[in-house]
């Protein structure tokens, strides 16, 4: 089970000139993971989304769902984008259905599945995304900011897709409101083991919730790990404009002052603990 | 100081001295707007603004800080004159936000930039844009090319002038509506969640020169965001919870209260999360750590460092 | 295909006839176009040719980007050509099959066909050397005296300006929206054209949200920076005529003579 970017490049063309967006790119993407993906704007990673779901083409590669290529003439895209659901920057602002309900069924209908089933996966994404039974035959343009965030995410859950996708399902909420999504999404990650996939520009974002990070540059994968692997490597990230989060900056110029760092804390939590840790030690 | 009442009973003709003397002087102003059901009758009445008392002394830089909802962006209406509170009154600059005859003046003097790049940006080209402020408020085309110049140059985007905006990034975006402002001469720049839509690069991009243009110039800020490193800088803080204004103060003052900060559904920022967090574990540090290096030095002075040579 | 709509595309490059006074180019183009219409004589479209051969070679566009205006109605152009071609009546010189081809028809079709790419070439070389902002201000100043006659020219000119800007973006939006509308499994490309109607709903009604938003949006920016209306208001490039400009109006008059006088002369 998984979703693969096999030495993927892509271009695209602006003003007559052609530019290259991914540069031999591979990538593998196992069942049941939650990646945070970051890069400057311009490092390719909004063409990277697009391929995973089939929106746009790799020019050179392939991109291979459980090995099959999803560019085989016995693959729908219809399969693709219902197993590999995309959910856009700002997804509000394609919400478009007379009411909540019918909103969240367009992407199920189109794959064409029995009334029913439409109904219920319907229901049931509502529900994950936290919108209660009240809003259901509202207009979703009546609703709050947070609550049009919601029901545009489960018009992609609601196809059920095993692998999630989301281009900054955060930008521009608040931080509770921030908090509110990334809960919702790792309940989904733990009950429902779907792979999720997001794009953040928020560093502690990435350090609080995503246990595997990519970072890109240039249409390139430069540092693929584990979270607490990856921003060790500050000095790096900042040479391609990127920093770390607050706390493991902290903790670095601590580690540089003396203090014997082991582990790499990334979370305030993790540095408080890693402190008091360490100070019961020389302490005593 | 007279009471509130009375000063309100004076009318807009006699300015108090003590007012003049503030940028921004809101007094209780309230803004109810009703809600509407899909046939037009009222379902409620809601009070975005709920009596804000807020003074901004000149070359103040001011963050508003509150969850979505709050009221920070209907209240940052009312300092452009967008808004008119419904009740209260907001002073900019001495002069009466609610007297129709001030409305050119105040926009003039406390400019905005809101939070979407591409929806305040008029013209096809950067100079042109930032021209057009100028334009309407009359200043003879010689000066207008003089200041769009010198405002360009203030906020660094000088070298884009002839370009179509829409070919710039959000932040250079932001950059060209500050600029827009600047040419005007305000002496005040309200952001509206400005920073909300770019990235890390354009958001520190125009905090530096916002952050500049207040050093320099002297001009008064007021940033409304939802990020807290972003309000630590400030000269005063103030946090906005349904409408009032919950907690007000330095940023030391008020990241040092972080019950009424959860309660208003702000964060803590992550080093303070830390002060705060080996505090509450016995060690000594103090209540509100706001940098990296005071919680360095902080930590580095507790004991937590086994014994150097 | 909507990514190749091309409005307003403005050729940057400084030459004498991007400086010259949009009123100039506006009016210019307009005596042109019209000129155009005054004759059918090979010589005066030699005549109509040289000019825009002049003016061209003067305002640095290269003529391959002055034809890239030609694209979007060379189908337009083949019809008319083709039905010029066969449906005029005359002396017959060639058939082929039902179809017959007369003298008076391939004149016809030479003149017409002509006429209609120097009209594209004409107005494109305006766009081209003039900005869309220019434009609307060469605009707003020759219909200003309509002021007294109570049309709002100002605020014509202000909403064409602005929809210039806005056109780009919301192309751009366009493309976004169905692009995740196609994400959540819309097709907009199969089904009869009903169909296919309804399944622009889920473009169209964003889409129109958006707009309603981003117009909101840009008129409170406006307000904020003390917009309301075009009275007191002055201008950061005021346009004044220069010498340059009267020249340019004394070739226009000087061609136009030219013109009359060559088709004149020469009946053929």
């Amino acid at each position: 089970m998984s979703l693969q970017l096999k030495n993927v490049s892509f271009y695209y063309e602006s003003g007559g000139e052609r530019k290259q967006a991914l540069r031999n790119l591979s990538l593998e993407i196992g069942s049941n993971e939650l990646i945070g993906l970051v890069g400057q704007t311009g490092s390719g990673k909004s063409t990277l989304l697009q391929l995973l779901n089939g929106l746009e083409r790799p020019w050179e590669g392939r991109v291979l769902l459980d090995g099959r290529d999803v560019a085989a003439k016995d693959f729908s895209r219809k399969e693709l984008c219902g197993r590999v659901g995309l959910v856009f920057q700002y997804p509000e602002h394609q919400l478009f259905g007379a009411t909540v309900v019918e909103d969240v069924q367009f992407g199920p209908r189109n794959l064409g599945w029995e009334p029913l089933e439409v109904e219920l996966s319907a229901f049931q994404a509502l529900k994950d995304v936290g919108i209660g039974e009240d809003l259901l035959d509202v207009s979703p343009l009546a609703l709050s900011g947070g609550q049009k965030r919601r029901v545009a995410l489960a018009g992609v859950l609601a196809m059920k897709p095993e692998y999630l996708i989301l281009d900054e399902p955060m930008a521009g909420l608040d931080p509770a409101g921030r908090r509110e999504v990334f809960q919702m999404l790792l309940k989904l990650h733990r009950e429902r083991n779907m792979s999720i996939l997001f794009v953040s520009h928020s560093m502690e974002d990435v350090a609080e919730y995503a246990e595997r990070v990519i970072v890109m540059h240039q249409g390139k994968v430069v540092l693929d790990g584990a979270a607490r692997q990856i921003f060790r490597f500050e000095k790096e990230l900042e040479q391609i404009g990127l920093r770390v989060p607050q706390t493991a900056r902290f903790m670095h110029r601590l580690r540089d002052d003396g203090f014997p760092l082991k582990e790499e804390c990334i979370t305030p939590q993790e540095a408080v603990e890693c402190i008091l840790r360490q100070r019961g030690k020389s302490v005593r | 100081m007279k009471g509130l009442g009375s000063e309100k009973m004076m009318g807009e003709s006699k300015p108090k001295p003590e007012k003049a003397k503030l940028m921004i002087d809101a007094r209780g102003v309230t803004h109810e707007y009703s809600r509407r059901d899909a046939e037009g009758n009222v379902m409620g009445i809601i009070q975005a603004v709920d009596g804000v008392d807020l003074q901004v002394t000149p070359g103040e830089f001011v963050a508003v800080l509150g969850a979505n909802g709050s009221g920070k962006s209907t209240l940052a209406k009312h300092i452009n004159a967008l808004l008119v509170p419904t009740e209260g009154t907001l002073y900019v600059d001495g002069k009466d936000t609610g007297n129709q005859e001030n409305v050119l003046a105040i926009r003039q003097l406390a400019g905005m930039v809101f939070q979407n790049p591409d929806n305040q940006i008029v013209s096809n080209v950067v100079e042109e844009d930032v021209g057009f402020g100028p334009e309407n408020i009359g200043v003879p085309s010689e000066k207008i090319l003089e200041r769009v110049e010198e405002s360009l140059k203030s906020v660094g985007m000088y070298e884009y002038r002839k370009q179509s905006p829409n070919r710039l990034s959000g932040g250079q975006k932001q950059r060209v509506a500050i600029a827009g402002i600047m040419a005007m001469h305000p002496r005040c720049i309200v952001l509206d969640e400005a920073t909300s839509m770019l990235d890390p690069s354009g958001r520190k991009n125009v905090l530096d020169t916002v952050r500049k243009l207040n050093r320099e110039e002297g001009i008064t800020v007021v940033l409304i965001t939802h990020y807290m490193e972003e309000a630590v800088e400030a000269d005063r803080i103030f946090v906005m919870r349904q409408g009032k204004v919950a907690l007000s103060g330095t940023p030391r003052e008020v990241f040092g209260k972080p019950e009424i900060l959860e309660a208003c559904r702000v964060e803590l920022p992550d080093i303070t999360k830390i002060g705060l967090g080996l505090r509450r574990a016995g060690l000594d540090i103090p209540k509100v750590v706001l940098t990296e290096e005071e919680l360095l030095s902080c930590v580095t002075g507790s004991g937590a460092f086994p014994e150097k040579a | 295909m909507i990514r190749d709509i091309t409005i307003g595309q403005y050729y940057s490059v400084d030459s004498t006839i991007h400086r010259l006074d949009p009123r100039v180019k506006i009016l210019g183009t307009l005596a042109y176009m019209i000129s155009l219409f005054t004759f059918r004589d090979f010589a005066g479209y030699a005549v109509a040719v040289l000019f825009f051969a002049l003016v061209l070679a003067l305002s640095k566009v290269p003529f391959s980007y002055a034809a890239r205006g030609l694209k979007p109605i060379f189908i337009l152009m083949a019809f008319t050509a083709f039905l010029n071609l066969f449906w005029t009546d005359g002396t017959v010189f060639f058939r082929v099959g039902a179809l017959a081809v007369t003298w008076e028809g391939l004149y016809k079709m030479i003149y017409i066909s002509l006429r209609l790419i120097l009209l594209v070439l004409g107005s494109s070389l305006m766009t081209l050397t003039t900005t869309p902002n220019q434009l609307t201000d060469g605009l707003e100043r020759i219909f200003g005296p309509l002021k007294v006659f109570r049309v709002p020219v100002h605020e014509m000119a202000m909403m064409m300006s602005i929809a210039l800007r806005f056109i780009p973006i919301l192309i751009e939006e366009t493309n976004r929206i169905m692009k995740a509308q196609t994400a959540r499994g819309a097709d907009f490309e199969s089904g009869n054209l009903l169909q296919r109607l309804r399944n622009m709903l889920p473009l169209l009604i964003p889409l129109f949200v958006s707009a309603i938003r981003r117009a909101t949006d840009l008129a409170l920016a406006m307000d904020a920076r003390c917009y309301h209306g075009g009275a007191g208001r002055t201008k950061m490039y005021p346009l004044r005529y220069r010498v340059n400009d009267f020249v340019a109006y004394g070739c226009l008059v000087a061609y136009i003579v030219i013109l009359r006088a060559v088709v004149w002369v020469c009946p053929w």
